[in-house]
């Protein structure tokens, strides 16, 4: 009687301790899930401002921290960078910014990852000494976040220079719109 | 006594059944709906090269087909088009393209997606019988699948700077 009650109370607890198991491994997944959907548009923005300040501020650690190792960095003038040659050209202050801002940005969502796209301002820190104003670049960046197990990474940053627009003819029509590309 | 521990051993069996299916359809749910084979990297480029050629022919439904409703087209111009406003330029006419190929173009996979980019030479038909207009863009496509197939969410591209003229002797 007694080894039966010991099989009743050990067949007990192995269901119970299952039970708890299952539970907690069903909300854990559960969470796991629902933290992309949790994502908001905003918190994507911050994001991509936060890895512009970091830039700005030549923090690496930070911005490698926020880069997936396979990311790309396409700058406006075409040339494209590693993740590693963006970090180094950060470190040597071959890459060094002022201004890096977004804005009017666009949220795109889909399965596992997101697109922030807007209008970029940036502007090259101006060599020691010098008195001239920075000289701001418009562009319209856009940048693709995955969502990893350690965080949301960066792995497409590219920019496109919007051209300056030209100075206004005195009396002339307006031009009709282009084909783009 | 044992018909006890017997609802035990079925409840604890059926919750082990609960939570299997349900991992599965997670897993199921997470890989896009469908339990597909990851795309190689050729068939990415095809792909590529489907919404190239359905651009080039003006082929609405086509390049509706591989577009995202929410698609974001940035052109090398800087001009950002909705997949509405890419498809109707093409249409019209506004946008006529007689090249639009990517060369060496590299695939880089993300889970659900993958982003294919390339230097793409890009001609545009000039109105008039003029000559079309040649571009050297850098284009990046960020393809994601979804349950009705594979899809453009972004496509961006950027002037490739020339390079410096040769200094004079």
């Amino acid at each position: 009687m007694t080894l039966r009650n010991n099989r009743f109370v050990s067949t007990t607890i192995a269901a119970v301790l299952t039970a708890i198991m299952l539970l907690a491994g069903t909300a854990l997944r559960a969470k796991a899930q629902s933290s992309q959907s949790s994502t908001s548009q905003k918190d994507l923005v911050d994001l991509q401002k936060k890895f512009q300040d970091l830039t700005v501020a030549g923090d690496s650690a930070g911005v490698s921290a926020l880069m997936s190792d396979e990311a790309i960095f396409i700058h406006g003038n075409g040339a494209a960078q590693s993740k590693a040659e963006f970090l180094t050209a950060m470190a040597t202050g071959q890459l060094a910014f002022s201004v890096y801002e977004l804005k009017d940005p666009k949220v795109v969502i889909f399965d596992g990852g997101a697109i922030v796209s807007g209008l970029v301002d940036l502007a090259f820190k101006p060599p020691a000494g010098s008195q001239a104003a920075p000289r701001i670049i418009h562009m319209r960046g856009s940048s693709v976040w995955v969502q990893r197990p350690s965080g949301w990474k960066l792995i497409l940053d590219q920019d496109t220079t919007i051209p300056a627009p030209p100075p206004p003819p005195a009396a002339a029509p307006a031009p009709a719109a282009p084909a783009t590309h | 006594m044992n018909l006890r521990r017997i609802s035990i051993g079925i409840a604890a069996i059926t919750a082990l059944f609960v939570f299997v299916a349900g991992s599965a359809r997670l897993s199921r749910a997470q890989d896009g709906g469908a339990m597909r084979p990851k795309p190689t990297e050729a068939q990415m480029l095809d792909l590529q090269k489907q919404f190239e050629d359905a651009s080039i022919a003006a082929d609405a439904a086509k390049v509706s087909a591989l577009m995202s409703d929410d698609a974001i087209f940035v052109h090398g111009s800087g001009a950002v088009q909705t997949k509405a406003e890419y498809i109707a330029s093409l249409t019209s006419g506004q946008l006529k393209l007689s090249t639009y190929q990517m060369d060496g173009g590299k695939v880089e996979f993300f889970r659900g997606g993958a982003v294919v980019s390339g230097p793409t030479q890009i001609s545009l038909v000039a109105p008039g019988g003029a000559p079309p207009r040649t571009l050297r863009l850098l284009i990046s496509t960020v393809w994601v699948e979804k349950a009705s197939g594979w899809q453009v969410v972004l496509n961006q591209g950027t002037p490739i700077a020339p390079p410096p003229a040769a200094p004079a002797h």
